[in-house]
């Protein structure tokens, strides 16, 4: 349940990424889409999203929906260590890593503050979206149980 | 100043149209939760409205229905 409800922010800030990331690759590198390991590891797991999120909707057997959305889960998790070592593993547009925790950092700090107050906003806004879920599938579950009543 | 911080030097474009884009994608999921919620609250309540006095004192003892119904004024 908890994942089933971190999951439509997670779809919607992985869009967010590829849009936006595209929008803005148009003036710095001068084309909207490349085929570059990082993208298309992000578009991999925008569809893994996509899927586990479709599963919940398709299916109603809650056995096979959990054997299913487990197996995109795994499958997805799986891609998260690609996605972050992509940009080192691979030559991409993107530089690697700007932010280090065990050496130092190249981005520029009038860049690091807002990234940190977007972060900690995108973070409180996840936050909040998983809560009003959580609590749409607690009152779901109690519904069947009044249904059984 | 205020043209200054619209174009950006030419890149205004591209960051103000990244921000809405963010920001629609925001509220759109934030209505859509939202939307979900409020039809399986309005669900509960009939389901509720509609219980036996026995099975609805049964369910009342329960602590996340009490949770559920003391949201709601309408029952």
């Amino acid at each position: 349940m908890i994942a089933k409800s971190f999951a439509p922010s997670g779809f919607i800030f992985n869009i967010i990424a590829l849009v936006t990331g595209a929008i803005w690759g148009k003036p710095t590198w001068g084309t909207w889409w490349a085929w570059d390991a990082r993208i298309t590891s992000m578009l991999i797991l925008a569809l893994f999203y996509f899927m586990y999120l479709l599963a919940w909707r398709v299916y109603e057997d809650r056995e096979k929906v959990f054997k299913i959305t487990s197996i995109i889960t795994i499958l997805g998790i799986i891609n998260v260590p690609i996605i972050k070592y992509s940009v080192d593993w691979w030559n991409t547009l993107h530089q690697p890593a700007s932010i280090n925790i065990l050496s130092e950092s190249s981005i520029h700090s009038s860049m690091l503050f807002p990234l940190m107050i977007m972060t900690a906003a995108f973070t409180l806004f996840s936050l909040l979206i998983f809560l009003m879920k959580y609590n749409t599938e607690l009152i779901k579950i109690k519904n069947k149980g009044l249904d059984r009543l | 100043m205020i043209n200054d911080l619209l174009f950006m030097n030419g890149y205004g474009v591209y960051v103000w149209s990244s921000f809405v884009f963010t920001l629609l994608s925001f509220a759109s999921l934030y209505v859509i939760i939202k939307i979900q919620f409020l039809k399986e609250k309005k669900k509960f309540i009939m389901k509720y409205g509609a219980l036996t006095p026995k099975r609805a004192s049964f369910a009342k003892s329960q602590r996340i229905i009490k949770e559920i119904l003391s949201n709601t004024s309408n029952i």
